[in-house]
């Protein structure tokens, strides 16, 4: 199920999500996280003497919080999703649970596409970022750390000709 | 009823409650990710491992 509508005719070309690299660094993160207590207690134990069972509760609770948190995490990555239509580029962004920002770029207010791979990881992952221009004053549209920008890039070129197309055929049409 | 029975009451609370929104979100925009094992297998038996710890623990105090 979508978190958005979609129009009479829309249907959906693709769903770009950010480089499994992003989950790979926070798991990374809560396991570090989760570990430093214990080793710190490694060294600091003697200390505690009699508490240390009252120590163990308290990392118990932290290791349940960080268990869910990092869960959190995953579901905010999984649902940070760029959807391509036939007529728009749809961003939908979570924020926290139950908040979430969507914003809408239609494909005919397209002008010009980037991609930008910066640094060693970026490289050799294939993560980059897309920025997309558009017609008007408003903010350039920005999808950061996507997997295989190339192909990105591509698809929606591809998706915003055949839009282009589509309008031409119902110029023509009506003439 | 002592301070760690109450804050432990509230602790369970909270953690029942943060679950059910996480379910909420995988059932309704992550259908996709339900199937097979999924995360929510996952996330059931590392919670269920952490709680048990935690009870066996306190009862051990």
């Amino acid at each position: 199920m979508n978190t958005f509508e979609l129009g009479q005719d829309e249907r959906i070309v693709a769903i770009f999500r950010k480089h499994p690299f992003y989950i790979w660094i926070s798991i990374a993160k809560y396991i570090l996280i989760a570990v430093l207590p214990a080793l710190a207690s490694a060294f600091v134990g003697d200390m505690l003497g009699g508490y240390s069972e009252y120590a163990f509760v308290l990392y118990l609770v932290f290791l349940i919080i960080l268990w869910i948190a990092f869960f959190i995490e995953y579901t905010d990555f999984m649902l940070d999703t760029w959807v391509l239509t036939n007529e728009r580029l749809i961003d939908v962004e979570q924020l926290a649970l139950f908040s979430r920002r969507i914003s809408t770029l239609s494909l005919d207010r397209i002008q010009d596409i980037t991609i930008q791979e910066l640094g060693f990881i970026d490289s050799m992952l294939g993560i980059g970022t897309v920025f997309i221009q558009t017609a008007g004053s408003e903010k350039e549209f920005k999808i950061l750390g996507m997997r295989n920008p190339s192909f990105v890039k591509d698809t929606i070129m591809e998706a915003y000709q055949v839009s282009k197309d589509r309008v031409f055929e119902k110029i023509a049409d009506l003439r | 009823m002592n301070i760690i029975t109450i804050g432990l009451i509230l602790f369970i609370l909270c953690v029942i409650l943060v679950s059910i929104a996480l379910i909420w979100h995988w059932k309704k925009f992550m259908p996709e990710s339900g199937k097979g094992g999924g995360i929510f297998t996952v996330y059931m038996l590392g919670l269920a491992v952490l709680i048990m710890a935690l009870f066996t623990t306190i009862s051990a105090l």
